[in-house]
């Protein structure tokens, strides 16, 4: 090694960590035949790589992967099914009803466009189902409400005026 | 064609599922392996696989294009072995040394292996491979082990370049030249 090198053993570590140009790279190369303990230190890193790379050659267990893939499958299901604005059939699979249905429901439910694509904003949807849910319920009360102001008309009880107007048609 | 792991990371953040397929095709074996040679124990290095890749899946929409996958994959299966590392390092299970600095603080401390034991070649070298510092045991694996350029093991281990080749330097030393001083040929 002369002093007039430019490349020398203060270059190891660049050249293994990979900062050296395509030049001083070759200038280490060059180096490296003509420097025994550099040559010896590259050795040993690279006998050493080989038996890193043999003794941690383990693949996944094949359950463990399936588990990590239904895993992940599982999760992004959940948010996929959480986003924010959906389309015609992740509306449908939200809604648990066909793609049909929801195209023939188009006139009743909230919904906007995006250059042409319709789209339905889910706190929109949620907001809709509460107010079927709350029509729904309303109908409900006015037949149970109806039903039982006919029954009432049905079995109340005779009145006097009642008795009388029989006796008159006797 | 083939895609890019960014261009991968990119299409899954808009919604196509195949290209996390891939990338998880692509990755999971080598998380595996690199966890293995960080921990030495298979299920909890099968956990940290799982852990990795759904922190990537629910973190998706976070994904940066500029930042490179590599070095985000890498930093967030190094991050989950320093917690595991810290969760186990009371129970000594790792045979870490008893060292909390960053692996750049301090020289490192070689061990020299016991004489009237004869060990393996192998078996040798992965004792001196797990006594190393922790962060400077994931900067050897990241490099040697992974190929991992010098910027991406800074951005996998949240430091400098400078740091990260300060630990690699010592790193080597200790592995290296303590076996052509008798302790370990390698």
């Amino acid at each position: 090694m002369t002093p007039s090198d430019r490349i020398d053993c203060q270059h190891l570590d660049e050249y293994l960590d990979g900062l050296l140009d395509r030049e001083k790279t070759a200038a280490f190369l060059v180096h490296l035949d003509e420097c025994p303990e550099c040559l010896n230190l590259v050795n040993k890193l690279t006998e050493l790589r080989e038996a890193m790379a043999e003794e941690f050659c383990v693949d996944l267990q094949d359950d463990r992967d399936l588990r990590i893939r239904k895993a992940v499958s599982e999760l992004r299901n959940r948010r996929e099914q959480s986003r924010d604005v959906m389309d015609i059939e992740q509306l449908a699979e939200f809604l648990g009803v066909s793609t049909g249905t929801v195209v023939g429901m188009l006139d009743q439910l909230p919904t906007f466009e995006i250059n042409g694509h319709l789209r339905f904003r889910r706190e929109k949807i949620v907001e809709w189902i509460e107010d079927e849910e709350a029509k729904m319920q309303w109908e409900r009360d006015v037949s149970m409400m109806r039903r039982s102001e006919r029954n009432v008309l049905l079995y109340r009880k005779p009145t006097d005026d009642d008795t009388d107007k029989k006796r008159r048609i006797v | 064609m083939t895609f890019g792991d960014d261009d991968l990371m990119v299409m899954f953040a808009a919604g196509v599922r195949e290209a996390f397929d891939m990338l998880y095709e692509r990755y999971r074996n080598r998380i595996y392996r690199f966890a293995i040679a960080c921990i030495r124990n298979e299920s909890d290095a099968e956990d940290i696989v799982q852990d990795v890749f759904l922190s990537i899946a629910r973190a998706a929409e976070l994904y940066e294009p500029r930042s490179r996958f590599r070095a985000w994959i890498f930093s967030i299966t190094s991050n989950r072995i320093r917690s595991w590392i810290a969760k186990h390092a009371s129970r000594q299970e790792v045979g870490w040394p008893d060292d909390s600095s960053d692996g750049v603080g301090k020289e490192p401390r070689c061990p020299s292996p016991a004489p009237d034991v004869i060990l393996s070649r192998r078996q040798e070298l992965l004792n001196l491979l797990n006594r190393l510092p922790h962060d400077q045991k994931l900067a050897f694996l990241l490099r040697e082990l992974e190929g991992l350029p010098i910027e991406d093991i800074a951005k996998s281990l949240d430091t400098s370049t400078v740091n990260v080749r300060v630990m690699l330097h010592r790193a080597r030393r200790c592995m290296l030249e303590r076996g052509s001083s008798g302790g370990v040929s390698i």
